[in-house]
């Protein structure tokens, strides 16, 4: 698996593909071909429903939801010192999980790239693992290492590491899917161009190999992020759920369901979305922008 | 002076260098020709340092730098696909060599502007490479090369992605560049032209082996054997001898074909063919024949002789050579 | 560039330390307090009542998902590589964004939707059908966390074999129907089955959207990753959980070996 499973951040902004036809271009054969015109009416009529009952519709019914109180119960319910709390504590876990995932990430594609060792395919498909793995799995195989009973001595239960542990978990693969494909495709006569120009390893890899592996570093460490803020199944046994200490805010809102405050639990929720879309957003136009750059100057 | 010596290089059961040796004097322009897998490039490589050898020694003005890394050995290295910094514009690709070297901005900037007159970049030093097209891209590359001042220039298949026009328009720009900077240049090609337009000295190997060393009217004009003939300029093969196609003569008259043959020593004799085409090609013409041994072969006439003689499709005529290409002076052994 | 053989060793010591102690480590532990008192003790304990129901309802999720998605995700597919789609690039930011929600999120949005009290509540009290609570709310919770995953793998296949197969068959007298089955089917179905393997694993291991929109009875509501939660939590039952997760992880495991296999397969197709 590579990075299929990762949200697509440049599909939106994604050109035309050349083969649709232009407005006000004559019908082809099959536009004018009444059946297949109905057909794809109908098609299309289907996906829209499809995608707006599945997708669209709950997550506007949520945003309606979260203002039933008006403006100030939203606001009351976001401000709330438990939420901004579980908020602080998720966006700083998910920092440092973002950074870490950067250095190790990088390092790790880095060796699995260029080194070659035994078993170097198993320890490649390993990656993919946490992907793989249900999340409540992820929670319950960490606890079995850093819980109350660990074989280790290396007690994490509910604790801030426990959060970074069991993220970094989820996350690995985004950094590594990420950078690996870019350091395959590097040109290597860059760097022995840098070399016969006199240029140390350490500077051939911070002046050339790093500029080029940045973009695909940063899109990488922002999805693990956007991933690592909303994660709820992975850190639910091991991240004890202790308010203003270990509590995220998806354990946040589960608990304002649970004791039936729904309005708050949307309110939080809609926040919660606005800080991945946020991410998201910014990494996409950030891409976008990357990608013009790249297009205008070839 | 660049020498190497005995250098071996395999890569798994593939013999890449199968001890070759060479010297490449200072201030020359020599190139490294030979097919693709005769280890060309390989001993460029290892010239540089950017592989390293199995066994053998090279050195640089007189230093041994076997094993010393490409960082060190005061090398210029241009690639046939450029290998430019995408992300630095036109003028920090020129001046990286020197930047991670810590010299003075000044002077950074002065050679760098001065380079880019020199390849012809004026004015192109915030221009990203993907903005060039692919000879600006190249002569980037070797201004790149250049700025670090190296001892030697080494170039590996520096035209081969460019067009032929661009192709030929660039290398007599590095032979006038050799000729003003005169920095020892070491250029590997395929391609026998752009050896004999370009270099002083040329080198042609084959298999991992040096098969001949010398200046390119040698090479062409006597060549050791039937490699180096045949890779350097067209070659027929009459009466199973190697001949250039210019040095054949038709001659209707038969009489006049063997009279005129037993005044060359050692020709290949006369060999009757039927002509099967005669195509014009501006100011030459090539006859297409088949001998009556039912071999086919090209002559190369010249459009006086042509219309004089007025082949046709379907005649018979006899050839012969002028010159048997294989009866070398240098190697009378080889003549058969 | 080539680093010394000390530089090589360090870096990669670094990456398996961390790759040990991050993946291989609490794996192998699991594994151990799984099978430590025995094959048997865990064959015992996923063939409780509870636990095959649980594996049994997990399994009927898929089987009603991954349909679904196949059928409206290859549609989704066509319509963004081959047909006029109005606002094309909203639609595609849709498709993608159930990547982009939290799994929480996505169970509060549902029950703000089909709850009880929530726009759709009326089906509720009018056809007594439970959404929320009930098996569609765990199976539409499914199906929103793995939508995207079909559209995303068929879509760029699509764009790779371009129109002109499928042009080549219709002037050949084939009719839209022949052409999408023996052209379209064939040419996708690696990346089909790519995405529907995905869309498996990840319904199987669906864990925060389902535990919001399930009652969570044992035997009744509970799927397999609900099961594993509810006898650490509830039950106190370390061990059963440890059991049920080895399985969960198991089947992740036999996912993983097919999509590694499936990716060569799609890589070399």
């Amino acid at each position: 698996m590579t990075a299929t499973t990762l949200p697509r951040g440049d599909s939106a902004t994604e050109p035309d593909p050349p083969h649709d036809e232009p407005a006000g271009a004559p019908p082809t054969r099959e536009g004018r071909r009444p059946a297949a015109t109905a057909g794809r009416a109908l098609g299309l009529g289907v996906v829209g429903l499809w995608l707006s009952v599945i997708v669209l519709l709950p997550l506007a019914a949520l945003t309606v939801r979260s203002f039933d109180e008006g403006v100030g119960g939203f606001w009351d319910a976001v401000t709330a010192p438990v939420a901004l709390a579980a908020l602080g504590v998720t966006l700083g876990v998910s920092a440092v999980v973002a950074l870490l995932n950067a250095v190790m990430g990088t390092l790790v594609a880095w060796v699995l790239v260029r080194d070659d060792f035994p078993g170097q395919r198993v320890v490649n498909a390993l990656i993919d693992l946490p992907f793989a793995l249900p999340t409540i799995v992820a929670s319950i195989v960490l606890l079995s290492l850093y819980g109350p009973n660990s074989p280790v001595g290396i007690h994490l239960n509910a604790t801030r590491w426990a959060l970074v542990v069991a993220l970094t978990f989820v996350t690995l693969p985004f950094v590594v899917r990420s950078v690996q494909p870019v350091l395959i495709e590097l040109d290597r006569e860059v760097e022995e161009a840098a070399a016969s120009l006199g240029a140390s390893n350490l500077t051939t890899f911070r002046r050339v190999v790093l500029p080029t592996l940045a973009p695909a570093v940063i899109s990488g460490t922002g999805l693990a992020f956007a991933r690592a803020v909303g994660e709820y199944g992975s850190v639910v046994l091991i991240g004890g759920n202790i308010p203003r200490e270990t509590q995220v805010v998806s354990q946040y809102i589960q608990q304002q369901i649970e004791i039936d405050r729904p309005a708050n639990a949307a309110a939080v929720s809609v926040a919660l979305l606005a800080v991945s879309f946020l991410t998201l957003f910014v990494l996409r136009v950030w891409a976008g922008r990357n990608q013009r750059k790249e297009a205008r100057s070839s | 002076m660049i020498s190497v010596t005995d250098a071996r290089k395999t890569y798994g059961d593939f013999v890449a260098l199968d001890g070759v040796s060479i010297d490449i004097p200072s201030g020359s322009l020599t190139a490294l020709l030979g097919p693709s897998g005769s280890g060309k490039s390989t001993l460029l490589r290892s010239i540089a340092g950017l592989e390293g050898l199995d066994g053998g020694v090279v050195s640089i003005a007189g230093v041994d730098v076997t094993h010393q890394p490409p960082q060190k050995r005061g090398i210029g290295f241009v690639f046939q696909h450029y290998a430019a910094f995408k992300h630095m514009t036109v003028r920090d690709n020129v001046a990286f060599g020197l930047t991670i070297r810590k010299r003075p901005k000044a002077e950074v900037r002065k050679k760098v502007d001065d380079l880019l007159e020199i390849v012809g970049l004026d004015g192109f030093q915030h221009r990203y490479p993907s903005q060039l097209s692919g000879g600006q891209r190249q002569r980037m590359a070797l201004a790149r090369a250049l700025a670090v001042d190296p001892q030697v220039l080494l170039l590996d298949e520096p035209f081969g992605a460019l067009d032929a026009k661009v192709r030929a328009d660039l290398r007599r720009w590095l032979r006038r560049l050799h000729d003003e900077v005169h920095v020892t240049t070491v250029l590997v090609t395929h391609d026998q032209e752009e050896a004999l337009d370009v270099a002083d000295r040329i080198a042609v190997l084959n298999q991992g082996r040096i098969e001949q060393v010398g200046d390119p009217v040698s090479l062409y004009e006597k060549p050791a054997n039937d490699f180096v003939m045949s890779f350097l300029g067209s070659v027929a093969r009459l009466g199973g001898q190697l001949v250039r196609p210019h040095d054949i003569v038709l001659e209707r008259d038969r009489a006049a074909a063997f009279e005129a043959d037993a005044r060359t020593p050692g020709s290949p004799g006369v060999v009757t063919a039927t002509v099967e085409r005669v195509v014009r090609l501006g100011f030459e013409v090539r006859v297409e024949l088949r001998a009556d041994s039912g071999e086919r072969f090209a002559a190369q006439v010249t459009r006086a002789e042509a219309d004089r003689q007025q082949f046709g499709p379907g005649e018979t005529v006899h050839a012969r050579a002028t010159r048997p290409a294989d009866a070398t002076e240098v190697d009378p052994a080889l003549a058969i | 560039m080539r680093t010394s053989r000390g530089t090589t060793l360090a870096l990669r010591s670094v990456a398996l330390v961390y790759l040990v102690g991050l993946l291989a480590v609490p794996i192998g532990v699991i594994l151990w307090r799984t099978f430590e008192p025995g094959v048997g003790a865990f064959v015992a304990s996923v063939q409780t009542p509870a636990a095959i129901s649980a594996l049994n309802l997990s399994l009927l999720i898929v089987a009603i998902v991954v349909p679904l998605n196949v059928l409206f995700g290859v549609v989704t597919a066509i319509a963004l590589a081959r047909w006029k789609v109005p606002f094309r690039g909203v639609v595609q930011a849709v498709v993608d964004l159930p990547f982009a929600v939290s799994p929480i999120v996505v169970g509060v949005s549902l029950i703000m939707l089909w709850g009880v009290t929530g726009w759709f509540g009326g089906l509720e009290s009018a056809t007594g059908v439970k959404v929320i609570f009930g098996l569609p709310g765990m199976v539409i919770a499914t199906i929103f966390v793995t939508l995207p995953f079909v559209v995303r793998e068929v879509e760029p296949v699509l764009h790779e074999i371009g129109t002109e197969q499928e042009q080549a068959a219709s002037t050949l007298g084939a009719s839209g129907w022949q052409t999408f089955w023996r052209i379209t089917v064939p040419a996708i179905r690696w990346g089909l089955t790519y995405g529907v393997v995905l869309t498996v694993a990840r319904a199987l291991g669906e864990f925060g959207a389902v535990i919001m929109v399930s009652s969570g009875f044992p035997g009744v509501s509970q799927t397999l990753t609900l099961l594993v939660h509810s006898r650490y939590i509830d039950d106190h039952n370390t061990y059963g959980a440890y059991a049920a997760a080895t399985l969960l992880m198991g089947l992740a495991l036999v996912t993983l070996l097919g999509m590694t296999l499936l990716d060569r397969k799609r890589s070399t197709r």
